[in-house]
């Protein structure tokens, strides 16, 4: 276990489903050099398939005895879905052969994949489940869960997957990966992915290098909503103690298999049923049965700590919890620069400078990486000449 | 054989006789380097490395592999330490090898019905390694044939479908690590069903975790060997293995010395059909797997090809002092269930979980000769 624990907090009340995070990762690390099919961070409607699709289905994580379970590794036609290319040149006319294609002869100029793609992030937005008018669904974003018990570090061989000491991130040595897989399979989230065409593994790094300059993750940065919280789960003045510890309205996704994520959710409210006559009931729209399964027993008592609250700021009564979640002011949303309560040796040279109070912005190309070797390695392979922009 | 060495220190009263013996033995053999090499290769453990004038070939399909015969070596199953090998039947690989003033050739030839050329998500490729010792000769110890142990690192040559050739070294199970290039280089064919790859390399290397090779002074170098059949998923430990064979120069220096101490000759000899009766009586079938044992178990290395992919002599110095080589565990559960372990921490040191037995050298011998039969 690491000295200290970085948590990320998502209020799945306020996530629209935009995918602004997504982009921001994708952006930020995804978007070249092998990892084109994968996404860091998702946004997958639920009830739905998920994203690789039915990854709750795909084993991986432990057993009820702490021992690591089977698990697949996706597929990239099937699961993933293989990144494609539109066809603007045919059906634009804007290439050399455009103009014959689109407009002399050819039956379907329309703008579409150049290959027929049968699977792919977010296939089933929006379809949810029920019959209208009590149809349903929410958004679920997701990123790696930075477990306390990652069960990818367990099912590596060559200890190639480490927990950083200072704030719990789990990294993939890049120096050590030899792209077995076996951590794609274990990991019961889905969130390894195998580079191919580097022949190693990579996942989400919670924006390390911008976590080190006192800045949340990309995808957290950039949420239009304000669902994510950021910070230490020991810091009692942060937003994540307060959602995870104190008021206990945010929780982790699939607890049950028994990795410790050290994502929370707050889970969503949902409308009332109309019956037959059209009326509305008492009956919440989704399943609380549903609920349940992803984010554990707890979740009609966060029902009622959420709706107390929420009667009280409707009543113009102060409520601490709503104006946490309402996240008037976007820099409290984060919280990286607090000190360790320990008494015990600082972490590492690369930690927040004490007295960072407020956010910086930083292009990361100018960044100088005070890390460990690994990490270095990382970076090394990672920029390669490429410069970043915040 | 090598009762001469450590391996009877700690029974002074039994050494003594068998020392003895071991003497009359040497004395037997004297001046037999020749003798014992030739009692290595009628055991299939040695593979001629013929020498050749001019450029080596790198081409699998040049005339002059077809013109030497191959040595054929027996690969098993990887299932002691996980990830295991779903296989369940060993496999069988041709070695040639050549070598010139410069440079050695090693060609391999390996049956494969479909070939697997691509890492991919969820796929992965055939491959073929070759395992050294990075120091060897008189005297030194072989490493754990399993990757090494530490302090006797072992240094591969490792060919992969998808037209990567790297070097490697390892001093134990997890630590394999990629090295600077020594300048190993690779060619593969693959033709109706089989893998022809050559391995070329230089005889000497830069210093490092290097194998040196020097035929003029020991022209009999251990090797061990690996493959890969990636079209079943197998990758890392998920594997068919080798034990350790000797690649003999032909025009090469063999200390006399040497060859005796790889060759199995003990002085009394054991009776297998003793040994596996007390299998059962001894109780090693509680921790142990081997054909016919009454439940499987994973406490202790499953034995099921024991006498194939270790040497006689580690198997009888594994259990006369079991925590003498301490194979480094696999540090994580890897797939799946508990983590597997083989030693203790005991004051700082490790401990074999595995008992000293209490037998006389007559059962001794009588429990190695039945694990060299499982092969």
């Amino acid at each position: 276990m690491s000295k200290r624990q970085l948590a990320m907090v998502m209020d799945l009340n306020k996530c629209i489903g935009c995918q602004a995070c997504t982009m921001a990762c994708k952006i930020q690390w995804t978007n070249r050099n092998g990892r084109d099919y994968m996404y860091w961070n998702n946004v997958e409607t639920m009830p739905g398939k998920g994203y690789p699709k039915d990854w709750q289905e795909s084993g991986g994580g432990f057993d009820a005895n702490g021992n690591l379970r089977p698990g697949q590794i996706p597929s990239l036609e099937k699961d993933y879905g293989v990144p494609f290319d539109l066809n603007y040149e045919k059906a634009l006319g804007t290439g050399p052969q455009g103009q014959e294609a689109s407009f002399q002869g050819v039956k379907n100029p329309w703008l579409r994949p150049e290959t027929e793609p049968i699977s792919g992030p977010n296939w089933d937005e929006d379809e949810g489940e029920g019959e209208y008018p009590n149809s349903y669904y929410f958004y679920l974003p997701r990123i790696c869960n930075h477990c306390t018990n990652p069960p990818c570090l367990q099912a590596c061989p060559r200890q190639a997957i480490y927990k950083r000491e200072d704030n719990g991130i789990v990294l993939i040595d890049q120096d050590r990966c030899r792209g077995y897989q076996h951590c794609v399979a274990a990991c019961p989230y889905k969130k390894i992915y195998f580079n191919p065409l580097f022949n190693r593994s990579e996942k989400c790094i919670f924006c390390f290098p911008r976590i080190e300059q006192g800045l949340p993750p990309a995808c957290a940065s950039q949420c239009v909503g304000r669902i994510r919280f950021v910070g230490y789960m020991d810091d009692q003045d942060g937003p994540i103690w307060k959602l995870v510890t104190k008021w206990n309205v945010a929780l982790p996704l699939r607890a049950d298999y028994g990795t410790q994520p050290n994502v929370y959710y707050v889970p969503p409210l949902s409308p009332p049923k109309y019956n037959e006559r059209g009326e509305l009931t008492a009956d919440r729209r989704i399943p609380t049965e549903f609920l349940i399964k992803l984010f554990g027993p707890t979740v009609p008592e966060v029902y009622r700590i959420l709706e107390t609250e929420r009667e009280k700021k409707r009543r113009g009564e102060p409520s601490e919890l709503m104006d946490i979640l309402i996240a008037y002011r976007y820099e409290e949303m984060f919280k990286l620069d607090a000190k360790p309560d320990t008494t015990g040796s600082p972490d590492r040279s690369g930690a927040v400078p004490a007295g960072t109070s407020k956010l910086q912005i930083i292009p990361i190309s100018a960044i100088k990486l005070r890390t460990s070797k690994q990490e270095e390695a990382f970076n090394k392979y990672e920029m390669g000449g490429t410069s970043f922009a915040v | 054989m090598r009762w001469e060495g450590h391996h009877l220190r700690s029974k002074p009263g039994l050494s003594l006789v068998l020392v003895l013996l071991a003497l009359l033995g040497g004395v037997a053999k004297a001046g037999g380097g020749g003798e014992s090499l030739g009692a290595l290769k009628k055991k299939g453990e040695v593979v001629t490395a013929r020498w050749h004038l001019g450029t080596l070939p790198t081409d699998p399909s040049n005339a002059a592999w077809s013109r030497i015969e191959p040595g054929e070596i027996r690969l098993y199953p990887q299932i002691m330490v996980r990830p295991k090998s779903a296989a369940r039947e060993p496999i069988a690989l041709r070695v040639k090898a050549l070598y010139n003033q410069t440079d050695l050739a090693i060609h391999l030839e390996w049956a494969d019905g479909q070939q697997a050329t691509q890492h991919q998500i969820g796929r992965f490729p055939d491959a073929v390694a070759v395992q050294w010792p990075i120091r060897y000769g008189p005297g030194i110890e072989l490493p754990y044939v399993g990757m090494g142990h530490v302090e006797h690192p072992v240094a591969l040559w490792f060919w992969r479908a998808d037209d990567r050739v790297e070097t490697l070294a390892a001093e134990g199970f997890g630590s394999l690590t990629t090295q600077p290039p020594d300048g190993v280089e690779a060619k593969a064919l693959w033709e109706q069903g089989r893998w022809r790859v050559v391995l070329k390399r230089s005889l000497t290397a830069p210093p490092g975790p290097y194998v040196q090779i020097n035929p003029a002074m020991a022209g009999l170098v251990p090797f061990a060997l690996a493959v890969w059949n990636g079209e079943v998923g197998q990758r890392d430990g998920d594997k068919f293995l080798a034990g350790w064979h000797y690649l003999h120069f032909e025009q090469g220096k063999v200390d006399p010395q040497y060859a005796m101490s790889l060759d199995w000759s003990p002085p009394i000899r054991g009776n297998p059909e003793v040994g596996k009766s007390l299998m059962l009586k001894l109780g090693c079938a509680a921790c142990h797997s081997y054909p016919g044992s009454p439940t499987p178990t994973e406490i202790g290395p499953d034995l099921t090809y024991a006498g194939g992919i270790h040497q006689p002599d580690y198997l009888l110095e594994s259990i006369q002092r079991p925590s003498a080589v301490i194979v480094p565990d696999v540090p994580t559960a890897v797939c799946c269930g508990p983590r597997q372990t083989f030693s203790t921490l005991t004051q700082g040191k490790r401990v074999s979980i595995m008992p000293a037995l209490q037998i006389s050298d007559q059962e001794l011998l009588d429990l190695v000769e039945y694990l060299r039969t499982l092969h």
